[in-house]
């Protein structure tokens, strides 16, 4: 069963728009949501968790449809945004007695527990914390009543790399568990490449690119050659290029690589940044 | 909806001590153990109650409604509390600090009352609901304002509608105040019994704060964050 199911999805701004968007989060896996900023990211999040409304296309969550039936859904759901959304005159603690009463399942233990793996203190409150902690913190709070699809938005941009390691650590976690899903957005692919099943690539409101990370590294390679060696490959077959006065470097599909043309294995950031570029 | 609550009351308690008691009980009492020396009147009291309860008004709306800043709201809409509830929740935190306002404002009232003719339960009433009415006529008004455009938006629409009353009743009773058929029907009004318009102001309360529920809990449903 898919844990988030998305068809078709629409919805317009005076600037930006996503345009019939589809795309699943299978379950027991990790869905890295790339793009640059304003791609598009952060909308379909809101979207799914219906913070926006959408104009057209259905929107899924275990099945329930994400406007009609999101409230009985809620309580299997653990969200993380790019910005701390607590009450920074509270502390840790404070949060712990209102997430009490908001979540059936909420896990006093567990949530204590991440507080001191996190190092956090209880006490203290979150105006003072580091970009860092409160990351920790609402990652904590988005783990401690047992959900099973974790939704995050950004939660590693901003911060240093032993903090994002940390994070992606829990993450690897959490999806140790078979029910366990994650849809992760980010522009920071390295993040994503360490821990995503799938990749959806986001440009300008539309999917670009929606494969198993494993199949990309099949399909696709890096070269590097003469321009005339670049365009005696299908056209079709170059999903990006950059040519320069030293040759030209490019990514294509590897069955249609010349077998005099060495090829390397593709990186996902490198992928992204070459398929964006094509599209402008 | 507990959870609502318990976010409001934690914020309440991290508030500076001095600042809620000052507006809960410095000002009132200080009125009330100088009724004698200010030779104020019924209606100097009324004033002053008033103000004070506008100013506690004010400041629960601001409580209540003014979190767009840290995204709480936004947060609060993916765990299993639902928009009604928050709405419905802010509306009877909103309404529950103001009436304890209001109590503590009709304080210099009853002292006075104590003081000079004894104490008049009917008066108390009168004044209570009439204090009650201003301040939900301003909040029903204003919270579905916030709601829609934010905090600051509701707290301008308060000030706003405030002056514009006040200036209204100024502006009213210098044109009127010396029409004698005017001053006769207030005079009848003042007559009627107050049970019964301390009961009409009441009901007419609740009908406006059913309205503004509603208009708000529409308006949040078709919020996006």
């Amino acid at each position: 069963m898919n844990a988030i199911e998305i068809k078709g999805l629409c919805k317009s701004f005076k600037d930006f728009k996503i345009d019939d968007l589809s795309l699943n989060v299978p379950g027991g896996c990790v869905v890295g949501l790339v793009g640059e900023n304003g791609a598009g990211k952060s909308t379909t999040i809101k979207l799914i968790l219906n913070l926006l409304r959408k104009q057209s296309g259905s929107i899924k969550i275990f099945g329930r449809d994400n406007v009609k039936e999101l409230d009985s859904v809620k309580e299997d759901i653990g969200v993380v945004f790019d910005e701390c959304c607590f009450p920074l005159e509270l502390n840790p603690k404070n949060l712990c007695s209102i997430f009490r009463a908001a979540y059936k399942n909420w896990d006093d233990e567990a949530y204590t527990g991440y507080l001191k793996k996190f190092e956090l203190p209880e006490k203290k409150k979150i105006g003072s914390f580091s970009r860092g902690m409160k990351m920790k913190l609402s990652i904590a709070a988005a783990l401690s009543h047992h959900a099973k699809l974790l939704v995050l938005d950004e939660a590693t941009s901003g911060l240093d790399p032993v903090v994002r390691d940390d994070i992606i650590d829990i993450l690897l976690e959490f999806i140790s568990d078979d029910e366990h899903s994650i849809l992760i957005s980010s522009h920071i692919v390295s993040d994503l490449e360490k821990i995503c099943d799938y990749i959806a690539f986001m440009h300008k409101g539309k999917l670009m690119l929606y494969e198993e990370k494993d199949k990309i590294y099949e399909q696709y390679v890096v070269i590097h050659c003469t321009e005339n060696e670049l365009n005696s490959i299908k056209p079709e077959a170059v999903i990006g290029r950059k040519v320069g006065t030293f040759g030209a470097e490019a990514i294509v599909l590897k069955d249609n690589v010349p077998k005099d043309i060495q090829s390397y294995p593709v990186d996902i950031e490198k992928l992204f940044v070459f398929m964006v570029k094509e599209s402008t | 909806m507990k959870s609502v609550f318990l976010k409001t009351l934690l914020s309440a308690a991290k508030f500076p001590a001095f600042l809620i008691l000052a507006l809960f009980f410095i000002f009132p009492i200080y009125i009330c153990f100088n009724v004698d020396a200010l030779q104020n009147t019924l209606a100097d009291m009324f004033s002053i109650g008033t103000m004070l309860s506008m100013i506690g008004s004010f400041f629960s709306l601001s409580m209540h409604f003014g979190e767009e800043t840290t995204g709480w709201n936004k947060f609060l809409l993916t765990t299993p509390v639902t928009r009604k509830q928050i709405i419905n929740s802010k509306y009877l935190m909103t309404a529950v600090m103001s009436v304890l306002y209001i109590l503590m404002s009709t304080l210099p009232s009853v002292v006075l009352m104590i003081k000079t003719t004894g104490f008049d339960f009917r008066e108390w009433l009168f004044i209570f609901s009439a204090l009650t009415g201003i301040c939900i006529f301003m909040l029903s008004f204003t919270i579905p304002i916030s709601v829609k455009f934010g905090n600051i938006a509701g707290s301008v629409i308060f000030v706003i509608v405030f002056m514009a009353i006040l200036s209204g009743v100024v502006i009213a009773s210098a044109l009127l105040g010396k029409n004698e058929e005017i001053l006769s029907a207030a005079n009848g009004l003042i007559h009627t019994d107050k049970y019964i318009i301390s009961a009409a102001i009441l009901s007419v309360c609740v009908v406006l704060t059913v309205i503004s529920l509603l208009i708000s809990r529409a308006v949040y449903k078709k919020k996006e964050f």
